[in-house]
């Protein structure tokens, strides 16, 4: 069997050189991927999904976290406006950090929090001043969303409204007791009382880190690269496939092409893809929106290495799938369900311990955001996250080969 | 009748397809699952919280006990000393540790002694059920501080401790049960995003059929385009309704989601699929190719989902993407069902967000079908 002559347009074969002499495996790959690139750059959908919609997003995130003013959208039903129900209206409505909206029910309340329109909401009954006066103790609803991380802090600021009047009240019963003093006297002692009272404190001592909290743009940020690179290198799958079943690379291997140059410069294609990608949303989010990523030396590894594990699972997924739709058909619920379980939709730490465990055993996600983590809220070093970055590294060897081997075995077949 | 035939050979197609059960099914549900785990599933966070208690008095021992009961994660971990407890927070014994100090019932009566949490960087969640724990102890121990000092100041006497364990709250706060009453939006929100990816699939079964040449053939016995775009629309309808009600039954049975009255939640998942599977049916008869069809319902799917706050419980961005996202068939639908879920609302309602998803659906497959026929005339 003869060796196919090179056709005189092959992109891979300079002008003057001969079949005999036949480019290295290096040579080939760097002109598959560089031709890779180029289709991608005329892939107006492939930009879109690359570059478009990752900004949409951090743009749009970015919008919706605010700077901090601190301010904190609560809706109030007013069950009563006068007597107690009254005294706690005016604490509400006085307090700098609530932004007060008033509704008719508890379940317009429910439902407006679900919708992202306010944060948190109290109930007064319309019968807490008759309750208590009648030596009973009146229940004000808080309704906190349990997803939203500043619920305990949400938590914290409304019972704090909520517990001068409890303090000036119980105060006042107790000594009214105790001591049968008029209401009014025990009520206006109770009150000067409560006005002097130190408040107890709640220390916090973190360890396993920083304790800095997690929390706003910066970590939608760094999650939103890591999830970005992999989606795409999943979905990219697609155009592997279908230059396997539509004959693409049956037409390059009749140049001389080696199935081991064109599967070293298509992985080497993604990876590049890949980081390209994950540095121009670093990028942009440093210059737009401030985001300080801490180490330059982190992120670079960090995003080095998942590039490499992207690339290496976009191969993989362009060897396994049978069909283009196949790839994007798995390729995306894959990518979304290890981004969610490796920390790319809410902070690892929020988790249950048995899913961190899972979600370490399991994704290369959640090695990167725990590194960039790390790295963005605590400000540690490369020397910090080298156990994240050996695992990146393991999983990015483990990809890459087995992605390899499948996709040149599916070439080989033809 | 042909129509309905060829409605009914997709259907079968795309129940037998892997590519459709896995993104329209099994996707949404998975993503699901993650965050209902994440966020506590059904029944709220739990913690273990070690309690030390350095003050080692009657008072203490009761704050303890009542302390145990209160815990969803089980009985307390009594530890020796703080040194103990941040040991037993980093290996993950425990979730956090509540430090009593030495003097704390003395401190009731007196200035207060600051309360300590022990909280692990990376358990968020409990160290914050540890920290809403701790304050609460130290709200009933300003209660009782102000009950003492009034009761002195009127009287000049110190109340007995035992008068003191007594006091009850004039006013106690409850926290409402907003995640018990409806979680659905875990569930629902992923599904609008697969759902779409997933018709799109469906809707793009003409156009492969016409690079297969099926098309050719199906043609050859006299069926007219608009039979053939009429029945696939069906087609990815019928799919659309069988993936959203496995999703919704699923989630319910197994998982325990709760979506809110089933004839209702019917109702808005039936004209979700009607306007995602309008949209996706013109998006692919206005693509050139299989390949541009599949990239724009899946960016359109991504676009959808992130402004209309489906990755987000809901939840709508502030300024003009709120508003424009509001727009969007992921949130309409969201939004109706959290109307008629925790919002209290009734069908009535809502009627008009419905009747806006299925106008849509319809005026959407109304133009792809028409550039569909001349595609296929």
């Amino acid at each position: 069997m003869t060796a196919p002559a090179a056709p005189p347009q092959s992109p891979l074969v300079r002008p003057g050189q001969g079949v005999s002499d036949s480019p290295s495996t290096w040579t080939i790959a760097a002109s598959v991927a560089a031709i890779d690139l180029r289709r991608l750059v005329r892939d107006r959908v492939a930009l879109f999904f690359m570059v478009v919609l990752p900004f949409v997003l951090i743009f749009a995130l970015g919008v919706a976290f605010p700077t901090d003013t601190g301010v904190v959208g609560v809706g109030v039903v007013v069950g009563e406006e006068t007597g107690i129900g009254g005294e706690l209206l005016a604490a509400v409505g006085g307090a700098d950090t609530l932004d007060v909206t008033f509704y008719d029910t508890p379940q317009e309340i429910v439902r407006d929090i679900q919708l992202g329109r306010i944060e948190a909401g109290i109930v007064i009954p319309p019968n807490l001043t008759e309750v208590v006066e009648s030596g009973g103790t009146g229940e004000v609803r808080l309704e906190l969303d349990p997803a939203n991380q500043a619920s305990a802090m949400l938590r914290n600021m409304l019972d704090a409204v909520v517990e001068n009047q409890a303090l000036v009240l119980t105060a006042a019963r107790f000594a009214e007791d105790r001591t049968g003093a008029e209401k009014q006297e025990a009520l206006a002692v109770a009150e000067a009382q409560v006005r002097s009272l130190t408040r107890g404190q709640v220390e916090s001592i973190t360890v396993g880190g920083s304790g800095t909290p997690i929390s706003g743009f910066a970590f939608t940020a760094l999650a939103q690269v890591i999830l970005f690179m992999f989606i795409n290198s999943l979905a990219g799958g697609s155009s592997l496939v279908e230059m396997r079943v539509f004959g693409v690379a049956d037409r390059a291997l009749t140049a001389p092409v080696t199935v081991a140059g064109l599967t070293v410069g298509i992985t080497l294609s993604r990876f590049l893809i890949a980081l390209m990608q994950g540095l121009l949303i670093a990028v942009v989010a440093a210059v737009a929106f401030d985001v300080d990523w801490g180490s330059p030396a982190v992120l670079l590894s960090v995003l080095t290495l998942f590039a490499l594990v992207s690339a290496g699972a976009g191969v993989l997924m362009g060897a396994l799938a049978r069909t283009p739709d196949q790839a994007v058909a798995f390729g995306i619920p894959i990518a979304l369900a290890m981004a969610a379980l490796g920390g790319c939709f809410f902070p690892l730490s929020v988790a249950p311990a048995a899913m961190q465990l899972v979600a370490r055993v399991l994704t290369p996600q959640a090695w990167a955001t725990s590194a960039l983590t790390a790295s963005v809220f605590d400000g540690v070093g490369l020397g910090s996250v080298l156990v994240n970055l050996a695992v990146l590294a393991g999983f990015a060897a483990l990809y890459l080969s087995f992605g390899a081997v499948m996709l040149s075995r599916r070439l080989q077949r033809r | 009748m042909v129509a309905i035939a060829l409605a009914a050979k997709d259907v079968r197609r795309g129940v037998r397809s892997k590519s459709l059960v896995l993104t329209a099914v099994v996707g949404p549900l998975v993503l699901g699952l993650i965050m209902a785990l994440a966020f506590g599933g059904a029944n709220g966070p739990s913690a273990t919280i070690a309690v030390v208690d350095l003050d080692a008095t009657a008072t203490s021992e009761g704050v303890v006990a009542v302390l145990g009961d209160q815990l969803s994660g089980g009985p307390v971990s009594l530890r020796t000393d703080l040194r103990d407890a941040e040991e037993a927070v980093i290996a993950e014994e425990v979730d956090a540790a509540l430090v009593i100090p030495p003097g704390y019932t003395k401190s009731l009566f007196d200035q207060p002694l600051a309360l300590q949490v022990v909280r692990n960087n990376q358990r968020a969640i409990p160290g914050e059920v540890a920290t809403a724990i701790a304050g609460e102890l130290a709200s009933q121990s300003d209660l009782i501080r102000a009950a003492t000092s009034t009761v002195v100041a009127i009287d000049q006497t110190q109340p007995p401790l035992a008068d003191v364990r007594e006091i009850r709250p004039a006013i106690t706060v409850d926290i409402g049960d907003l995640q018990n009453s409806f979680n659905a939006a875990l569930y629902f929100g992923p599904l609008t995003i697969f759902l779409f990816l997933g018709l799109g699939g469906a809707a793009r079964s003409l156009v492969r059929e016409e690079r297969e040449g099926t098309l050719a053939r199906i043609r050859s016995i006299a069926v007219s385009p608009r039979t053939l775009t009429s029945g696939s629309a069906i087609g990815v309808f019928i799919q659309g309704v069988l993936a959203s009600l496995v999703v919704y039954a699923v989630s319910t049975v197994a998982f325990g989601a709760r979506w809110g009255e089933p004839a209702e939640v019917i109702l808005v998942l039936l004209a979700l699929v009607a306007a995602l599977s309008g949209l996706s049916t013109v998006i692919t008869a206005a693509s050139r190719t299989e390949a541009q069809a599949e990239g724009w319902t899946n960016a359109c799917a991504f676009l959808f989902g992130i402004i209309g706050g489906s990755f987000f419980g809901g939840a709508q961005f502030p300024g003009v993407l709120g508003v424009v996202g509001a727009y969007t068939p992921n949130a309409l639908a969201m939004r109706a069902l959290i109307e008629l879920g925790p919002g209290g609302q009734d069908l009535a309602s809502v009627l008009p967000i419905l009747a806006a998803l299925v106008a849509a659906g319809i005026a959407a497959f109304a133009v792809g079908s028409q550039l569909m026929t001349r595609r296929f005339g």
